[in-house]
Order: C-alpha cells, then structure tokens, then sequence
C-alpha cells in the first residue's frame, strides 16, 4: 500500500459526521454508511475521532484486532497502513481506531488533518466519527474534512445542539447536509414528534437522508456488524440510500408517513 | 511624502479626499493607498467623494482609483464632488475628523440610517448586538440572540431572544417585528415576556411586538400600529 499526501483534489472525500448533542447516534450512523458504501464497492475509511472513549470499533466487531491507532499514527509511531483494521464483512470497509488511553488534547487539528491527508488517496470516502460537544475532540474531527453529515433525532434539545453545529461548520467553510435519525412515524401522525418538514424548516440545510427508530440497530450493535447487512431493517435500507446520494445517486428521500397503516390505506383508498 | 498628494476633508454631505492630479498615476495610487492604510479604522468600508486638485487627472487615473477603493477598501465612491481649481493645501486629520462625541450624537438621531443588515440564519450560540436597529433576512433559532438598541426587524421564523430598545429601560417605543413569531422570550427595554411553554400556532400573518402599559403585547403587524406609536427616540 502506498500512501501520499494527498491533496483535496486527488483522492477520496471526507466526510466528518457530527451533531453536537451525544447518543443520536454518530457512531452507529458512521457505521452503518461506511458498511454501506464499501457494499457499492466503494473504499471506506472509518475514523473514530472519539480519542479516550471510543465505541466504532465495538459497532464494528473490532475490537479485538487493535494495535495501533489514530494517535500512534500522528505522533509517528506506526505507518499509517499498519494502524487499519479490515472490517470482517467486507474488503472494502477499513477502520482506524481512537486511542482509549489518552484524551482529546494529545493530538492537535493540525496533526489530525494531516493523518487524514495521508489516508485520503487510497480511499474513496473517509467517514470521520466526531465526537460528542464542540471542543476540541469536535475541532479535530473536523479539521480536514470536506463535508459534514449533521446527525439529530426530531428532538428540540438535539435539534438546538445540531444547530450549533452548523453554525460553527458553516464559520470553518464545511458544507452539512443533514440526517434525521431515530424518526417514529407513528408519533409523528399522531403529532406527538416534530416531522421531518418541521425539523428541516428549522435547520434549513440540505437533507440527505431520514432514518427511522429501528430496534435492528440495537441487535446489529450487540453483534457487532451494521445494520445494512440486514436486508429487512428499514434503517439498513435507509443507510444503503444515504450511501447512494453520496456516490450522486438520485434517490427521494423516504416518506415516512406514506409507510404507516394509515398511509398505505390512504394510498390503497386513494387519497393518499 | 506621500500623504501631500492626498488630503481629506469633512463636509457636510460628507468625507472628501482631495487629490493632486497634477502627480503621475502610481504616485497617486501609492498615495491614496497609504494615505487609507493609515486610517483604515475610520475610512475602511465609508463612503467617500473624490475632489481633484490641480485640474482634471489623466485618463484611465480615476477607474484604476475607483477599483482600488471599492475592492480593496470597501469604500463607495460618491459621486457630485466638485471639480477644484483650489489651491492645493494641506489639512491635518485631526481638524475634520469628529471628535468621538460629536460622532455618537449624530449617530442617535439617525438611528435607521444605520441598521444593521443581515442576510443570514442566526442559529444557537450566535449573537448579535447593535446600538441601532437590527434587520435579519433569514431565522432567529432557538438559542441564538439579538440585541438592539433600535428595532428588531427578522424577515423569517423567531425562535430565539429578541431584544429591541436594550439600552432605554422604557424601551423607547421600540417594536420587534417577525414574519413568524415562536420566541424563547421577546425582551423591550427592561420589560420580559416569555413564551407559554407550548409551540406557537403562528397567525400566518406578521406580527408585532410592542410595550403596552407594563407588559409586552404581541399583535399582527400593519402599517397602522406601526405609525399609531409614538417613537421615543425619533
């Protein structure tokens, strides 16, 4: 494997994926794409910017098959092909593990950008899981990506820490396109949750995917392989869709009222 | 020295830079150059007339000035400066520039003159403050936060802390208008109002908030109760 420094012309994209408030599902999420991406036969990098409290290599079953990672690799002490772990299900989807051992300041912004330069060109996509919070654990995740993929569930305070977020990428010049996640159709019906319209309308960035509360991606965890592995997992197929936009794929987004009892006899009836 | 080739003077509708025509043209764009790198804090981003000394420039000597003050300084050209056959002569700053009082007291009693414009969504975390009026084309989200001395003006959604009139604790009749009202808390003067806690059925027309008595009243905005205020300040 020969890696260069790569330039933001040559090589893959990078994607860090964010969202401020903790536990709406980054991790999971940055999983779930990069399986799918490496599914459409693209190369993935998966990054656990999470230094001190990593979880990706756990979502990913890898946890067993680290020796070095992100931090060996900044500081020197390893070549940056040695610290990445192929992912068991696929040739295509790589892992470079968090340190648990140090926290978020060992590493500067500058030196997390310059390890991602060097992945960058023998990767289609890099997949940077950024922390939780806006210090410096969330600066580094972002310090050498080109996008961002802004993950909030249709909560109010997920949603204000999402708005953050891209208030602070829009001032570093990082375009972010939105994920709603965790989405319950039947509450939204019912109007007891904020629709994907709502949540949109306060954000007002691009939307490029929305994934539906899946108790699927409790089970995939456990297990440790990502929920797209499964064919009949609503949030597997709506993960493998992301994955298409990226690659510039055509794909509308899911309605997902038009799937709930009522919809599907509305559409039968048709007046849906 | 450079700055011979260009002085400034303050009249009434405003800066003026004098400048001798009678130099070459990198003499006077050098000159001109220096002359506001040295006073960028007061002449960056103003508006400014030019005023030849000496007769008409050489051609092709005014574009090449007006590019270099409207790119590299932000400056806006005024036009209407009369063309001189004055002396030339040469002024100090310090005997036009307004002295930091003179400067605030004219800028109180033009106060929409210099609202702030902003073409952008406030989102959580960001805040804007200004002594005058504040217009927002684009959202206030919930925690983000305006201050204004004047009026709040949002040509979108309120989500977040409107404070109009924030520095007269009567509020000086001050109003904060939106297009859609669901603020965190609406602020005039001195005087609080909240929200009630529950997600705000919008009017669907613009509404207006004003000081009524000792509370905050919010109405539906039209041009009536607009002038039907009385304006503190104006």
């Amino acid at each position: 494997m020969t890696l260069n420094n790569g330039s933001k012309k040559s090589g893959g994209k990078i994607y860090v994926v964010t969202s401020g408030k903790g536990g709406v599902g980054k991790t999971t999420t940055t999983a779930s794409l990069g399986a799918a991406l490496a599914l459409r036969g693209q190369r993935t990098l998966v990054v656990d910017a999470d230094i001190g409290l990593r979880n990706l290599d756990v979502i990913l079953g890898l946890e067993n098959r680290i020796v070095f990672n992100l931090v060996d690799v900044a500081k020197g002490h390893c070549k940056p092909a040695q610290a990445i772990i192929k992912s068991k299900k696929s040739n295509n989807l790589f892992l470079l593990p968090a340190s648990q051992t140090d926290d978020k300041d060992v590493v500067s912004e500058e030196e997390v950008k310059s390890v991602l330069d060097q992945y960058r060109r023998e990767f289609h996509y890099i997949l940077v899981d950024s922390p939780a919070g806006i210090e410096q654990g969330f600066k580094n995740a972002c310090s050498g990506a080109d996008s961002a993929l802004v993950v909030t569930t249709p909560e109010v305070s997920a949603i204000r820490d999402a708005d953050r977020v891209i208030g602070l990428l829009a001032a570093k010049g990082i375009e972010p396109h939105l994920i709603i996640n965790r989405i319950d159709a039947e509450m939204v019906r019912k109007g007891d949750m904020l629709s994907v319209k709502d949540v949109q309308e306060i954000l007002g960035i691009d939307l490029i995917g929305v994934v539906e509360r899946d108790d699927q991606i409790i089970v995939a965890a456990n297990y440790g392989e990502p929920v797209v592995y499964n064919p009949k997992s609503k949030a597997g197929i709506a993960y493998q869709n992301i994955a298409g936009r990226l690659c510039g794929e055509m794909i509308p987004i899911e309605d997902v009222l038009s799937d709930t009892l009522w919809g599907r006899l509305g559409k039968r009836l048709g007046i849906g | 020295m450079d700055d011979s080739i260009v002085t400034a003077k303050g009249t009434t509708d405003g800066l003026v830079l004098r400048i001798d025509s009678r130099v070459d043209e990198s003499g006077i764009l050098n000159g001109v150059r220096s002359f506001i790198e040295s006073r960028k804090k007061f002449l960056f981003g103003n508006e400014v007339a030019l005023e030849w000394v000496g007769g008409d420039p050489q051609e092709g000597v005014e574009p090449q000035l007006k590019s270099l003050l409207c790119d590299e300084f932000n400056m806006k050209i005024r036009q209407g400066a009369l063309q001189s056959e004055m002396e030339f002569e040469t002024t100090s700053m310090e005997d036009f520039l307004p002295t930091e009082e003179s400067l605030f007291s004219k800028l109180d009693n033009y106060d929409e003159a210099n609202a702030k414009v902003l073409v952008t969504t406030l989102r959580s975390g960001q805040k804007i403050e200004s002594e005058h009026s504040i217009i927002i084309f684009g959202d206030v989200n919930s925690g983000a936060e305006v201050v204004s001395g004047g009026d709040v003006i949002i040509l979108g959604t309120l989500r977040g802390v409107a404070h109009a009139g924030a520095y007269d604790e009567t509020g000086g009749g001050r109003v904060i208008v939106g297009i859609t009202f669901q603020p965190t808390q609406l602020r005039i003067g001195s005087t609080i109002s909240r929200g009630d806690g529950k997600p705000h059925k919008s009017s669907g027309v613009p509404e207006l908030a004003r000081i009524d008595g000792a509370s905050i009243i919010v109405e539906p905005y039209s041009v009536k109760t607009m002038t039907g205020l009385i304006r503190g300040s104006v």
